[in-house]
Parts: structure tokens; C-alpha cells; sequence
């Protein structure tokens, strides 16, 4: 049996009479891509914001490698060893990419940067400002910085909005590769094509409360799963 | 970039020794006048971390800056015959200075108070320790037996300085120019390395993304709680070294003038280079002086428009713009 290492625990969050997320239950295990995915207003990137601290739920329980986050700020969180990406490329843009992966970096290993910087091609623009970066490039550091320090669990918003179809692709393999590295995934997506290439599980989540979980082939076939999330009847 | 730091450090040891040599061939008159000088940039190296590099723009510098020069005073004058005192008060005014900008730093970021309202808050401070001080006129107002003297100021601290063997040394005239210049110095020299370092890195990109930063792990609001008490010891120094050179501080040096001041040195100079802020304030400081003799109020408008026209066309600060200007026009030359 794998071992989990993300557990959610009946996590509700309300914002005044409206509930943007309901009762969700997720379990997620050492060395999954864990893809998360809904139509809009599902409540994915409320469920993100809650697993991260920067909402706090009405009730429910975070537990990360059998420890509670739920009292926790982001920064405590990620010290325990979980790497974040947000929506939008955050990343430094008046710092070079070499100096984004040093502030990213939880220790002066250069031959990691090196690993790095050629994986995810940058090799070229280290020394150029992030903030000359292509779009496509800018999501690659920003998943850099979310995983250089090896983290066990990485947690990425969307790691393929507005890329092209060959740059999502190259954003699976970085991906995977990390993945065989040892690093878990869980990815709130909307693209189709970058959870079939990589996805592992996926769980569906619907008017705030979890709707079905499985693999992605299951998933894909799911007939209710076409009807609420692509409008097929 | 390494051919342009090598250039910097170049620039920065030729102008330490033109500075080193100065009092070999200058008037006292001049040295004394020039030490003044630098002895505000202190003030300004701190705002330049705290606002040039960590992006939080603080009007509390001249509350540090009164508090260590009054706190300097206080244990001078009532330990003036215990041995070293000289040294011990400047290290004991520091760690004050130090500890209350820490506490400050400790409400503002902890609080959650960040942008425009810590400029708020910090000028509040600095108003208030002007106001408090300012009627601290009668005799009940001493600490042992300092007089705090209200509007008037605080006089007759012994100067920095120690007494080895017999032989006094302070830190007047020459000798008070070579210790300010060694300070300076020093304080360049350490700055960089903050700035270089990993805390350095991190205060910069927490200039840019505070949540990003925090999302990496960092506890953003300590970062900018330490940056807050080092920069406050930096403009406390500028404190000390003003109130032993004129052997007095009075409440104005904690006044809206004085909070302003910094900033413009800052922001005309380049906020983000510690040389040029160095540079600049000394520049500046004697520009200010040259046109005080004027008229005070016509040195204070000036000020203001360099601060206005510097925000609009030279935002990295005039050395900068200067340089890139002579640039052009020798691009302009060779290429007709």
C-alpha cells in the first residue's frame, strides 16, 4: 500500500452564504502526479489556497507527512518541505535567473542550478533579467523555484496557461522528470493534453465538493465527468 | 557585469583615498565642514537599504537618528568619568537604537502594516519624539544629571573618544574626519555584502513579491523586521557622529525637515547603490549647506524640486543619468 502524503480532511470554506468548497476529502500518495480538474468555479483553487494556509477553512484538516498545517503560516508550511507554483508566473523579473534560483535554493549546490538551468533551457538567459524571459520560460523558472530545493510535495496552479502546444509538452517532461526524482505532484489544470500525458490520478471536483476520483483513463471515460465539466449530454 | 563591478570598486577606492587624503592638503576649516557631510550619510546608506533594497519606505530614520544622538548624550554625561566612556556610550547608544528599531519593526511588519502606511506610522514616531523632546525645557527633564533642555537641545557630552596611557584621543577635527571616513567605509563595505548575500537576495526579491518569497519558505515579515533594526542602527550612527560633532542635538534634528531630507539624498542619488548614495548625500549636504547661506527656506525648495525631478527623470538616480547622458553625447560625437 503507498504511503500517503498529503491527507485533506473534510475541508469546508464558505465565503459569506456562498460555498466554495464542501466536505472535500483528498488523499494523495508518495511519488503520484495528482491532477486536480473542474469546470470553473469548482472550487480548485480555493481547495489550493486552503492547502497552502493562505485561506483559512471554517473546518477540516490539512495533514502533511502525518503533521497538521492547519495552524501554520505559508512560510512554515513550505519549510516542511512543499514546493508552490501560483496561477501567474511570480517570479523575480529585476533579478536574473541565475539569482531567482539562488533565492529559491535552500542551499548553494551548483551543480543543482547546472541540472537545472539545462533541464528546464536556460542555459543561455542566466544571466539575462527574468523579466526577459519568454512567457513559456517564465512558468518553466517558476517551477524551477517551486522545486529546486527538493521539496516532497510540489503544488503547481495551472503550470501550462498560455503555453504553447510543444512548451506544455516539454512542461510534462520537466514534470515527470522531477517526478522520478521523487517529487510528488499535485496540479490544478484545465489542459487536457498535459494530464493525459502525465497524470497519474485525477480527482474532479464539482460545485465545491469532490466528484469523482480515479485514473485518467477512468476519468476521461466518466460520462458524468464529460457531462459537468465539458457541457456533453 | 564582473568588468562594470571592477570599475565600481575602482571608483569606490579611488574616491576613499582622494577622501583619506583630503585634511594632508585642505584647511581644517574644510575637513571639519567635510566631515559634516558625511557624517549624514549614514542616514541615507540606511534608508538606501531599507527602501533601495527592501522597497519599505520609512520617515523613521530621523527618530533613530535623535534617539542614539540624545541616548549618546544621556550616558556620556552621566558616566563622563568612567573609563572609555567615549567608546561605551557609542556602543551602549547604538544598541538602544538598535533594540527600538527592532520593536518598531517587530509592530509594523508583525501587524501586517506594509506600502504606504509604514511611511504613516514612522513619521507619527518621528513627530512624536520631536514633539516630547521639544518640551523637555525645564529643569524636572533630566536623565541623572543630563538636561534634556528642551527646544534648546541637549550640551556638554564628552566626545567620542578613549583615554589609553594617558593620551586622549577624540574624535575631533582630523581625527573625528578619519573615523567618520572609516565608519563610511566600513559600512559601504558591509552593506554590500548584506546585499550580495542570501538575506540580501531575498530582501530584493521580497521588494518585487512579497507572497512569492514567503512561498519559498521564507519568513518574509522577519527579513524585513531585521533589515528595519539594522537600518536603524546605520541612522542612529549618523546621530552619534552629529551630536559629537557639534557637541549638542536638539529636537529639530527629529523634525519633518530632518525625515525628508534622507529621502531625497536617497532617491537623487540612486537608492539601490550604496556609492552613490554615499556620493550623493555628500554632494547634496554641501549644495543644501552652500545655499543655506541664502537663506534656509531657499535650500528646502530646492530639495523638493530635486526630489520631484528626480522621481520623473532619473529615477536610478543622477549619477546614473548622468553617465548615460555623456553616453549618448559621445555616441552622438563619434558618430557624426
Amino acid at each position: 500500500m503507498s504511503e500517503s502524503i498529503l491527507n485533506i480532511n473534510k475541508i469546508k470554506k464558505t465565503f459569506g452564504g456562498f460555498t466554495a468548497v464542501k466536505d472535500v476529502d483528498l488523499k494523495v500518495n508518495r511519488g503520484e502526479i495528482r491532477f486536480i480538474i473542474g469546470p470553473n468555479g469548482a472550487g480548485k483553487s480555493t481547495l489550493f489556497k486552503l492547502i497552502i494556509g493562505h485561506l483559512k477553512p471554517d473546518y477540516g484538516d490539512v495533514i502533511f507527512k502525518s503533521e497538521y498545517l492547519n495552524k501554520l503560516d505559508l512560510h512554515q508550511r513550505i519549510k516542511k518541505g512543499i514546493g508552490l507554483k501560483f496561477q501567474a508566473p511570480s517570479i523575480f523579473n529585476e533579478m536574473t535567473v541565475l539569482e531567482n534560483l539562488e533565492v529559491a535554493a535552500n542551499e548553494t549546490n551548483l551543480e543543482k542550478y547546472d541540472d537545472f538551468i539545462k533541464r528546464f533551457g536556460f542555459f543561455e538567459e542566466k544571466n539575462s533579467l527574468a523579466g526577459d524571459l519568454s512567457h513559456g520560460k517564465k512558468q518553466w523558472l517558476d517551477i524551477a523555484l517551486a522545486s529546486i530545493s527538493n521539496p516532497d510535495l510540489v503544488l503547481l496552479d495551472e503550470p501550462t496557461a498560455g503555453l504553447s502546444f510543444e512548451e506544455t509538452k516539454k512542461t510534462g517532461e520537466i514534470i515527470k522528470y522531477l517526478n522520478k526524482q521523487g517529487t510528488t505532484f499535485l496540479i490544478v489544470e484545465h489542459d487536457m493534453e498535459i494530464l493525459k500525458q502525465i497524470a497519474t490520478t485525477v480527482s474532479v471536483l464539482h460545485l465545491g465538493a469532490m466528484f469523482v476520483e480515479g485514473t485518467p483513463e477512468s476519468v476521461l471515460k466518466n460520462k458524468d465527468v464529460a457531462k459537468i465539466y465539458l457541457g456533453v449530454s | 557585469m564582473k568588468n562594470l563591478y571592477f570599475l565600481k570598486n575602482k571608483l569606490q577606492t579611488t574616491t576613499f583615498i582622494i577622501l583619506a587624503m583630503i585634511p594632508v592638503f585642505v584647511d581644517s576649516y574644510y575637513v571639519n565642514n567635510i566631515s559634516f557631510f558625511m557624517l549624514w550619510t549614514f542616514i541615507a546608506l540606511s534608508l538606501s537599504l531599507i527602501w533601495g533594497k527592501g522597497g519599505i519606505l520609512s520617515f523613521g530614520q530621523a527618530a533613530f537618528f535623535g534617539l542614539a544622538g540624545y541616548s549618546f548624550g544621556i550616558i556620556g554625561i552621566n558616566f563622563a568619568d568612567v573609563f572609555g566612556v567615549g567608546v561605551w556610550s557609542v556602543i551602549l547608544a547604538l544598541i538602544i537604537t538598535g533594540i527600538f528599531g527592532l520593536i518598531v519593526g517587530y509592530f509594523l511588519f508583525y501587524g501586517g502594516i506594509y506600502d504606504v502606511f509604514v511611511g504613516i506610522v514612522t513619521l507619527s514616531i518621528t513627530l512624536v519624539f520631536e514633539t516630547f523632546m521639544s518640551q523637555t525645557a525645564g529643569p524636572e527633564w533630566t536623565v541623572g544629571i543630563a538636561r534634556l533642555n528642551g527646544f534648546n537641545g541637549m550640551q556638554g557630552m564628552p566626545s567620542i573618544g578613549i583615554n589609553l596611557f594617558g593620551h586622549n584621543f577624540e574624535a575631533l577635527d582630523n581625527k573625528g574626519y578619519y573615523v567618520i571616513l572609516a565608519l563610511a567605509v566600513l559600512a559601504i563595505y558591509l552593506l554590500d555584502k548584506l546585499a550580495n548575500s542570501k538575506f540580501g537576495l531575498v530582501l530584493s526579491a521580497s521588494k518585487e513579491d512579497r507572497l512569492r518569497v514567503q512561498s519559498l519558505g521564507y519568513n518574509v515579515k522577519k527579513v524585513h523586521m531585521l533589515t528595519f533594526a539594522i537600518s536603524s542602527v546605520l541612522a542612529g550612527m549618523s546621530g552619534i557622529l552629529y551630536t559629537n560633532w557639534g557637541g549638542f542635538i536638539t529636537p529639530e534634528s527629529m523634525g519633518l525637515v530632518s525625515a525628508a531630507l534622507p529621502v531625497v539624498y536617497c532617491a537623487a542619488s540612486g537608492k539601490n547603490n550604496f556609492f552613490a548614495v554615499f556620493l550623493g548625500t555628500i554632494l547634496l549636504v554641501w549644495i543644501s549647506q552652500e545655499l543655506a547661506i541664502n537663506g534656509r527656506q531657499f535650500a528646502l525648495i530646492f530639495m523638493g524640486l530635486l526630489l520631484v525631478i528626480a522621481t520623473r527623470y532619473f529615477p536610478d538616480g543622477m549619477f546614473l543619468f548622468f553617465i548615460d547622458l555623456l553616453k549618448k553625447i559621445t555616441q552622438k560625437v563619434i558618430g557624426n
